[in-house]
């Protein structure tokens, strides 16, 4: 099985190229189905090499061919299978599959439908490629790739100049934190000869503490993490990313593409844990980033922004979650939020399906009873991204909070905090979507129509993973024998790391487990009586005044990104353009020649026809000359 | 077997004066296909790849000091490749385009010595007349081609490059006057020499600034926006794919052995802040420029000035990311200005404001645009990505925070050739546009998928260029 | 010895035949003679020192001069030629044996060995020239021309007898080996210095360095362009001829009398001459102004002589000579059909003429220096020559070359990128063969010598 592994990247790249090429001479869905074979094909070969993974298995290399092959720098094209890259592959073809499966019905009447799954098909590709990669120059591709995709997908609907800027924005951001890896890698490979994850590993066992070539290694890393999983302060670009199609913000806005971060800090988690300083510094900016991604979160009425911001929130528990050094519970926030991400987001398109393109959920309202099935898997992922017992989210939730519990109070009550705020904007999104009456014009509620089975069929599939996902890591306290099982598979490739977490207190763990539920609980009842109750709707964004502004603003931080940054490179720009140039200009030849030319003018008039003139001006000349020849000694 | 390449085309630059008109096309088509075939067997004769490949010399004149030395070693190699590919390729664009007059095929052929000659001459001289022999050509095509204020921009040209080549030959004839009685032009000899740290100094310098116009580098390039902008595409496309590599080609061979001994001030380093400005400076103007072919320019001039700054660096690395992004960047901003050339014939303009939408009314051009724009923002698995990294890798070795400001090139690129493409291909369909012709001809197409397939290939194997040149850097860096 | 008689029986003949009704015979008979004397020139010994009474000396320096001075009024009798196609000369025999007699004067320069043969090759050239300089008589420029060129040559010619007469009472001897004996002494007596003083200054005259120079432009626009074309190239050829080998006789470098003067003048004739050629509007005064410069350049060669540079200087003035007979041509070709000798009556011509143009084109290129001609070994040579003490005479060639690019490319500019039609040149008439045969030559051998130099250099050993 291991053996045709390749075949799990190369499926998706010949969907890329058969969709792309051909696509357009297709004729109904054929594009589509091609597209999810492409990548369901590497979820059942993944799935088995997956069963055949014993825990005494070693890591599978598979070396393609070289690369980059020069004297002081090689890089093999080759991939590597272990626990890690072995379950990022799973999510990915799995989710990808669904999320596949699911578009063929959202797309169906797009006139790019061939096209969207091409990119979609080269998405996955790339991100295959990112997660199995041996090397740190292997996963670059990978990288690059999933940026790449990213911005065909948001700029999918390209007549719309607004997304093909939302696109470039999330590329050039994306570029940014490229900067920053491209930087590590170098430095990693001048220190340790290789890029090889593993080789680097092994070297790594004989590093001090606190090197500073592996701190600022580490730091660049993480700048490049920071960018892909839209942390502060980074992050802007990901909520203008919900202009693409749903599926895609689903795909790679919640599932895949921005735990690339998350995934190459565990990858390299053997450096990181020699900078115990920059871990600190990434459980900061995550912490950071959680809560301020969902305040801002509160105040906004797009269905899909508040997802999004609920995504750079839940990264940024992830990202504490590193920095603290528990890479597999971060690994199980990251799957389970796969699901349940994945799930609202599909819910969200759904919803969005069923009004024709409506997103501002002042405009939604009472849709429990118009489309029940969407109602239900959409109540499933709330309760589960506020981590409601027993859904997977609470599990995944939970473990981060605990292990905070225990190495640091302070980023525990404000991770606390975080949760709580997301069980707040999810309840106030669910209530303000599917309860009360709805508020827009009846001529429109006479189309609401719910999604066709393509589309729900995917949705209970996540649901139904959303529901029991926990399984995969239950805690010791619930899962007793079988506890732990994902920390298990994920075992070998710690093995090296230094910061083994260890089990707490049943008691304890019980009562943090109930303090959070019981809090996120009583929050959803506040609402309800909020929401649905007192039907109290919010404002209208002239309205708003002082910091509730601000919030709905978003903080005003692309405004402010705009002024700092964006406004200043224009002007230099125009300033190079025109002013330094034109500058050059009149330095260069021109210049001079003009000069010359004036010079030369007024000699020229020296030259006046007359003889008598010239004959004085040569008898003078032939006295000086006598005088300079004979008389004067240089 | 190397005179070959230099005197085809200048007998085919000859004849085809003398054909008639209407075989000019056939001719065209041979010449180009038997000129690759040539360089073919070139490469297939070679032996062994440790250096020189081949060495051939021919006495001109026994009152010069100097000979009709050739030689082809990894160094020459890819550049010699690089012209031979694309001056093949323009003339196919030519022929697409339907072009009759001969003296542009003519004058392109004297192209092809002139640049054949820099690349394979290793006589300081003879490297020397080639270089300016590449300088009339291309003046008779800007000036007669051009557009826009073409008189002065072309004479600016002309006038910034020969003033460069002058100092060059300055140093060169300093070199040869210090030799003993009895030494010659060959580069063999030509270094050989003892200098004072401040001669060493003026004649790097000298050199450089020959090279520094060609390329250009930062205060030396004042000529180039202009000069790309208001030649015709195929000017552009010998001026950037293939000139621009003989500066580049003449720091491999002309100016790094005089780094051999003392300079008396940190040359290298100030030539690497040039290039570093130049780096970010071409890209930033490119961001707001609204023609075509300038944005390309000053990509270009940015884009090379990290070439220039990573082969200054003198690193394995440096020089091999260099060879290969000479390669790849003669290949994509000639593939880049093709593309411009098809809007500005189909469409009527090159203004970025007045076009947009091409995607929908010409996807295959789109596509074809896209992945080119891939290439030249080095993006990993197309070609613009190995030679980029190795270069940023030899500048972050040679200096970490000013490679950090020279690695904030990948983000300037991405900014304006997004924005480039976005305007040109997505949003709403100009009226340009609408009314444009949407269709690519077969040979449009043909040699587009050449490009593309260049774009690919190279970006999934770097090593097919990266081995011809491997064993020669080895060589010379360690010598040194 | 033989050239000269050759090429004065041949002037003889061509008056004769002028007044004898074979009007149409004169030309070809000229460009006959002197094919006969080339040919005699290159199939005779060289002459041992002491023929002739010691007053010539056939060295292979002197040959090659003559060879090429008689090539050169060859080429000019051909642009001759393509005028009187066009239109009646009644006086054309006249003229032609004033040039052939001129040309006398100028064997006489590169051949003398005794100063008195120097003052009688001076005035062989001159005086004919200042004839010839007013031939076009109902023309006042060209009068003004002759008269112009009269009153200057003349204080040119008495200010070298002046210096002549200095050395001979200073060595009391004629003869050009005792005096070079006596120059080559470590002092000098003043007046002897004072004599080589006015000899150079008279030459300065002669070779138009500036500040002596004032003739040329005018002399130049005003005569008519055939003869101008000889004035720019045989005379000055000869001038060089003798100026230099008297330069190189009269004394040892460091120490001679002239070199702070020739310095000086090098530098004034290149930068004031470039300069002012750069601001000129009148394709003749320009070429008067490039013909300075270029003397400005050959006058370098004088710092540094060595048996060396006697071939090297032979080769510039070679390339300089060919480019500006070819440059020239085109100049009488547009008079021909009434254009301007402003720039403007260029353009077009490279579409109009593409051929003929073409050739004028490499001509230009080679005044230029652009490597594969003549024009761009000359300068490579005068650069090795200098030697990198002399950095400031580098930069000036530099300078200099880099600037003449702009004027040159006037001309260029015309022919080849004017927006003018090819149609809207005057009377697009068909260039006259012997005007193509002259452009051809011209540009062919700057080529050729250009890439094979050896079978010019080689004449000299």
């Amino acid at each position: 099985m291991e053996k045709y592994f390749y075949l799990v990247i190369l499926f998706p790249l010949i969907g890329f190229l058969v969709n792309g090429l051909l696509g357009s001479k297709m004729k109904g869905t054929t594009p589509g189905l091609i597209g999810t074979v492409a990548v369901f094909i590497p979820f059942l070969i993944a799935l088995g090499v997956f069963f055949n993974y014993g825990h005494e298995s070693q890591p599978i290399l598979q070396n393609y061919f070289p690369w980059i092959n020069i004297f002081d720098f090689q890089a093999n094209f080759s991939i590597l299978i272990d626990p890690l890259s072995l379950q990022m592959t799973l999510i990915i073809t799995g989710i990808g599959s669904l999320i596949h499966l699911y578009s063929i019905g959202y797309m169906h009447d797009d006139e790019g439908f061939a096209r969207f799954f091409s990119y979609l098909n080269l998405f996955i590709f790339s991100m295959l490629l990112l997660v199995l990669g041996s090397n740190l120059l292997i996963l670059f591709i990978g990288w690059e790739g999933v940026g790449l995709c990213s911005y065909l997908l948001i700029g999918f609907w390209y007549k719309n100049e607004d997304y093909g800027y939302a696109a470039r924005k999330a590329f050039v951001m994306n570029r940014i934190g490229d900067l920053g890896l491209i930087a590590g890698i170098v430095l990693l490979w001048s220190y340790f000869k290789t890029i090889e994850f593993q080789a680097m590993a092994i070297h790594a066992a004989n590093v001090d503490m606190s090197d500073p070539v592996i701190i600022i290694a580490t730091l660049c890393l993480f700048i490049g993490a920071i960018g892909k999983s839209a942390q502060i302060p980074l992050y802007t670009w990901l909520p203008d990313a919900m202009a693409g199609p749903t599926p895609v913000s689903a795909l790679i806005h919640a599932a895949t593409m921005v735990t690339a971060g998350i995934y190459l800090l565990v990858r390299a988690h053997f450096l990181f844990d020699l900078a115990p300083s920059v871990l600190n510094l990434v459980s900061y900016v995550g912490i950071a980033t959680s809560i301020f991604a969902a305040i801002i979160a509160l105040r906004q009425n797009d269905i899909k922004k508040v997802l999004a911001y609920s995504t750079v929130s839940q990264l940024g528990l992830m990202f504490v979650a590193l920095g603290v050094g528990a890479y597999t519970t971060a690994m199980f926030h990251v799957t389970t939020h796969a699901f349940f991400k994945a799930l609202l987001f599909l819910g969200a398109g759904s919803v969005i399906h069923a009004l024709h393109g409506e997103q501002d959920i002042r405009n939604m309202g009472g849709l429990k009873n118009e489309i029940k099935s969407t109602y239900w898997v959409f109540l499933i992922g709330t309760l589960a991204i506020c981590g409601i017992f027993p859904l997977s989210g609470m599990f995944s939730k939970d473990e981060i909070l605990t292990v905070l519990f225990e190495k640091s109070k302070g980023l525990w009550a404000l991770s606390l905090f975080s949760s709580l705020l997301t069980a707040v904007y999810m309840f106030r999104l669910l209530f303000l979507t599917f309860f009360g009456t709805y508020r827009d014009d009846e001529h429109k509620k006479s189309k609401i129509h719910e999604s066709p089975m393509v589309m729900m069929a995917p949705l209970w599939v996540l649901a139904i993973l959303s529901v029991f996902g926990g399984i995969l890591n239950l805690p010791h306290l619930i899962g007793g024998e079988s506890y732990g099982k994902m920390a298990h598979f994920l075992d070998p490739i710690f093995s090296h790391s230094k910061l083994a977490t260890e089990h707490m207190d049943a008691g304890l763990e019980i009562g943090l487990m109930a303090l959070v539920v019981g809090l996120v609980v009583i929050i959803g009842f506040v609402l309800y009586n909020i929401y649905v109750k007192k039907e109290s709707l919010p404002k209208p964004d002239m309205s708003l005044r002082g910091v509730e502004a601000l919030v709905a603003n978003k903080f005003g931080v692309d405004e402010l990104y705009d002024t700092v940054i964006s406004k200043p490179v224009l002007g230099i720009s125009r300033f190079f353009g025109q002013k330094v140039e034109s500058a050059f200009d009149g330095i260069s030849g021109f210049f001079f020649v003009a000069g010359f030319k004036s010079i030369g003018n007024s000699l020229r008039k020296i030259q006046n026809g007359n003889v008598e003139f010239y004959l004085i001006l040569m008898t003078g000349s032939i006295v000086v000359l006598m005088i300079l020849q004979f008389l004067i000694k240089i | 077997m190397l005179i070959g390449l230099i005197l085809f085309p200048l007998i085919f630059s000859l004849m085809i004066f003398i054909l008639p008109k209407n075989l000019t096309k056939y001719a065209t088509i041979f010449y180009s296909v038997f000129s690759l075939s040539w360089m073919g067997m070139v490469v297939k004769n070679i032996s062994s790849w440790t250096n020189p490949f081949f060495t051939e010399n021919y006495v001109f004149s026994s009152n010069l000091p100097s000979s009709l030395l050739l030689v082809l070693d990894g160094i020459s190699l890819i550049p010699i490749l690089l012209t031979q590919l694309l001056i093949a390729l323009i003339l196919w664009m030519l022929l697409a385009n339907q072009k009759e007059d001969k003296s542009t095929y003519s004058l392109i052929a004297l192209m092809h010595f002139g640049l054949n000659g820099v690349f394979l001459c290793a006589d300081a001289l003879g490297f020397y007349i080639f270089w300016e022999v590449t300088l009339i050509p291309i003046y008779f095509i800007c000036a007669i081609w051009g557009e826009g204020k073409r008189m002065p921009i072309t004479l600016k040209f002309f006038l910034y490059t020969f003033i460069g080549s002058l100092c060059m030959l300055v140093s060169f004839l300093y070199l040869y006057q210090i030799q003993p009685e009895g030494g010659n032009f060959s580069i063999a000899n030509i270094f050989n020499v003892d200098m004072s740290a401040t001669a060493r100094f003026l004649v790097a310098l000298g050199i450089f600034i020959g090279l520094a116009v060609k390329i250009p580098i930062f205060g030396f390039h004042n000529w180039q926006a202009d000069t790309y902008t208001s030649a015709p595409f195929y000017g552009s496309m010998l001026l950037a794919g293939i000139m621009l590599k003989m500066g580049l080609y003449g720091m491999y061979r002309w100016l790094s052995p005089v780094f051999a001994g003392p300079l008396c001030c940190d040359l290298q380093w100030y030539i690497i802040i040039l290039c570093i400005i130049g780096v970010v400076y071409g890209a930033i103007i490119a961001i707001t420029q609204t023609d075509l072919k300038r944005i390309l320019a000053f990509s270009s001039f940015s884009h090379v000035g990290l070439i220039a700054a990573g082969i200054m660096t003198f690193s394995h690395s440096g020089w091999q990311g260099g060879l290969l992004q000479m390669f790849v960047h003669g290949l994509n901003i000639v593939g880049l200005f093709y593309i411009v050339n098809l809007i500005e014939q189909k469409y009527g303009s090159r203004d970025l404001n007045k076009l947009g939408g091409i995607a929908t009314q010409n996807k295959w051009l789109a596509i074809y645009g896209m992945i080119l724009v891939l290439g030249t923002t080095a993006l990993p698995l197309t070609n613009g990505f190995p030679g980029e990294f190795l270069l940023l890798k030899s500048m972050f070795e040679y200096q970490f925070l000013t490679a950090l400001f020279a690695g904030t090139t990948i983000i300037w690129c991405a900014v304006y050739m997004l924005r480039l493409y976005q305007k040109v291909f997505f949003g709403e369909e100009s009226k340009l546009v609408l009314s444009g012709d949407s269709s690519l001809s077969s040979i449009e197409h043909f040699i587009l998928i050449i490009f593309v397939l260049g774009v690919l290939v190279l970006g999934i194997f770097p090593q097919l260029i990266l081995g011809l040149s491997e064993s020669t850097v080895l060589n010379y860096l360690t010598q040194k | 010895m033989s050239v000269i008689i050759v090429i004065l029986l041949t002037a003889i003949l061509v008056l004769f035949l002028h007044i004898f009704e074979g009007r149409q015979w004169v030309n070809p008979l000229a460009i006959l003679g002197l094919s006969l004397s080339f040919i005699i020139l290159c199939l005779e010994n060289n002459s041992l020192w002491g023929d002739y009474s010691s007053m010539i000396y056939m060295t292979q320096f002197a040959k090659v001069f003559t060879g090429t001075a008689i090539i050169f009024t060859i080429l000019v009798f051909f642009i001759n030629q393509s005028r009187l196609k066009l239109e009646e000369d009644t006086n054309n025999g006249d003229k032609l044996g004033l040039v052939l007699f001129s040309l006398c004067g100028a064997i006489l320069l590169f051949t003398f060995t005794n100063i008195t043969m120097l003052f009688l090759g001076i005035e062989i050239l001159s005086i004919p020239l200042y004839v010839i300089a007013s031939s076009s008589k109902h023309d006042l420029h060209s009068n003004e021309a002759g008269l112009k060129y009269f009153l200057m040559g003349s204080f040119a010619t008495s200010i070298i007898l002046f210096g002549m007469a200095l050395i001979f009472g200073a060595t009391n001897s004629l003869d050009i080996m005792t005096i070079s004996e006596y120059f080559s002494q470590a002092e000098i007596s003043k007046m002897a210095a004072l004599g080589a003083f006015f000899v150079g200054i008279g030459f300065f005259f002669k070779v138009a360095a500036i500040p002596f120079h004032f003739w040329t432009p005018d002399v130049y626009e005003g005569t008519p362009s055939i003869w101008a074309t000889y004035f720019a190239t045989v005379v000055k050829i000869a001038s060089f001829g003798a100026f230099f080998r008297l330069y190189i006789l009269l004394g040892n470098v460091d120490n001679s009398p002239l070199y702070k003067v020739l310095v000086l003048i090098i530098i004034l004739t290149v930068v004031v001459g470039t300069l002012t050629a750069l601001v000129q509007e009148n394709a003749k005064r320009m070429i008067a102004y490039s013909s300075i410069v270029n003397s400005g350049f050959l006058l370098m060669f004088f710092l540094n002589p060595s048996s060396d540079i006697l071939s090297y200087f032979g080769l510039f003035i070679l390339g300089y000579g060919l480019a500006t007979i070819g440059i020239f041509s085109a100049i009488v070709y547009l008079e021909s059909i009434g254009n301007s000798n402003g720039f403007e009556g260029f353009d077009g011509l490279g579409r109009s003429q593409p051929l003929f143009s073409l050739g004028v084109a490499i001509c230009l290129l080679s005044l230029a220096g652009i490597p594969l001609t003549v024009g761009f070994l000359g300068k490579f040579y005068l650069l090795m020559s200098l030697s990198f003490d002399q950095w400031w005479m580098i930069l000036l060639v530099i300078a200099s070359s880099i600037i003449s690019i702009v004027y040159y490319f006037r001309i260029f500019n015309g022919m080849y990128f004017s927006n003018k039609k090819a149609s809207a040149i005057v009377a697009p008439e068909v260039v006259s063969p012997y005007l193509n045969f002259v452009v051809g030559f011209c540009a062919l051998s700057l080529i050729i010598i250009g890439l094979f130099p050896d079978f010019y250099l080689n004449i000299f050993q």
